[in-house]
């Protein structure tokens, strides 16, 4: 049995905050199960980040869900979100549940938590990621991001453009770096023989815990940072059973730029379009649950800028929390 | 304005007193002599939970940094841009800290450097490195 998204749902993006996490979660919600073509009495399972605001027992009675008799939550983070449908795959392909709503939703409202510019300026130093390489990323991202009419930075920005927007941590600009966002989006989650529409398979998930720097920063930094990661990306594309080169469509967070060359060299991503949506930098920095979305778009062909013939996407999330990714497939043509 | 002040737990609490007394004190494996940082029950080489707390030599080198121009908190956007980085004891344990006492474009990996405090409060100092 194969685990496919039936269907995705999202909101507006918006810089400044407005709307609850329950409204904007609800709509997503709404939107994801539209999409799938599901009734909501048949949602039997439900999948989470451990720091929303909308829980299990806040959605049986509403939208038409009757009961769940599987939920559980991912740790959130930026890296979290790819989890989201691991989880859910897991239930299904497990026969615990047969419809799996998964959501996230932002408030966009600035918390005590800090921008990771300083750690991902930390990692670029460790790996040799010049100003120079971070410029090629944020200009790259603004260029896609100008033809994604739902992306909140769509200025083209010229090198010089760029020179000009101050330093946070050298050598990451302003620019260089993801603005909080508000919005939301959901999945239905189901097997294949479910579905009433092409739906993208998941072919295969990992997570990887990554010692946060500032807490352990020991195990951090000894030996070679972040082959953990390394490891679990090459036991995913071995269960996928295709290889990192086959990848035509890389969506990897982008909170900061100097994560997206470092997340292409550990995941071994050679010629995938990264991030056509714009990424989080210039999309919307949602802890990457909309690089979710946009993998998934891009294998139905429904993307704002689609490249052609993706048959294979990579989700991949934030290098600097526990991280997660997921490989998905191009619908099987009836 | 004081910058955020540490909340010690039990495992913590002999860090934090050592830095209070300006000595820079970390775990040392009691069967395979393993440095560790920050403190926790077990050997991460070995996994015994017998340790000593020991007092460091405070000396070590730049391992990576970056330059913070801010905005950061609000008791450090004062001193920007400063630098920051992570420091490699000559114990063997990595710690993460400001770096002070040079032309922040001046440092390369593998300066050499010497732990030092800021008496924040009456009952707490916080460490942060000094180009050697």
């Amino acid at each position: 049995m194969t685990a496919v998204v039936a269907g995705v749902g999202q909101t507006r993006f918006t810089r400044r905050a407005g709307d609850s996490e329950a409204t904007l979660a609800t709509r997503a919600i709404v939107a994801a199960l539209r999409d799938a073509q599901v009734e909501p009495a048949d949602v039997d399972g439900i999948v989470r980040c451990d720091r929303d605001a909308v829980w299990e027992y806040d959605l049986p009675g509403v939208l038409g869900i009757r009961a769940l008799h599987f939920y559980n939550a991912v740790p959130l983070g930026a890296g979290a979100t790819p989890a989201l449908l691991r989880m859910a795959a897991m239930a299904v392909t497990e026969g615990l549940a047969t419809t799996v709503l998964c959501h996230h939703a932002r408030d966009g409202i600035v918390r005590a938590t800090p921008p990771p510019a300083v750690e991902a300026a930390w990692l670029a130093r460790l790996h040799d990621i010049s100003e120079a390489d971070v410029a090629r990323v944020t200009l790259a991202h603004r260029r896609a991001a100008a033809r994604n009419p739902k992306a909140l930075a769509r200025r083209l920005l010229t090198a010089a453009d760029r020179r000009r927007s101050p330093y946070v941590a050298e050598p990451l600009r302003r620019v260089d770096l993801a603005v909080p966002a508000a919005g939301a989006c959901a999945f239905v989650v189901t097997a294949s023989e479910r579905t009433r529409r092409p739906a993208p398979r998941i072919l295969a998930s990992m997570q990887a815990a990554v010692p946060s720097a500032t807490r352990h920063a020991s195990e951090w930094f000894v030996g070679a940072p972040l082959d953990h990661i390394a490891r679990a990306a090459r036991a995913m594309f071995a269960a996928a059973r295709v290889r990192p080169a086959d990848v035509d469509v890389a969506c990897v967070n982008a909170d900061a730029s100097a994560l997206v060359p470092l997340a292409l060299r550990l995941y071994r991503v050679a010629r995938a379009r990264v991030n056509p949506h714009g990424g989080q930098l210039c999309e919307a920095a949602l802890d990457g649950v909309n690089d979710v979305v946009e993998a998934v778009r891009q294998l139905r062909g429904d993307a704002a800028n689609p490249v052609r013939g993706a048959r294979l996407a990579l989700a991949a999330g934030s290098l600097l929390e526990p991280t997660a990714a997921v490989l998905l497939g191009r619908p099987r043509s009836p | 304005m004081l910058p955020p002040l540490p909340a010690p737990n039990q495992d913590t609490q002999e860090f934090w007193d050592g830095c209070r007394r300006h000595e820079l004190r970390i775990q040392r494996c009691a069967v395979c002599g393993t440095h560790r940082f920050a403190p926790r029950p077990a050997c991460p080489a070995c996994t015994s939970l017998r340790f000593a707390w020991i007092t460091c030599s405070g000396h070590g080198s730049v391992h990576t940094w970056t330059v913070i121009h801010g905005p950061t908190l609000a008791a450090f956007q004062a001193q920007t841009p400063y630098a920051a980085g992570v420091v490699r004891l000559d114990e063997g344990v990595f710690m993460v800290g400001q770096i002070r006492g040079c032309d922040p474009h001046a440092i390369r990996a593998g300066l050499r450097v010497t732990v030092e405090f800021d008496d924040v409060a009456d009952d707490v100092a916080l460490p942060h490195w000094r180009v050697a």
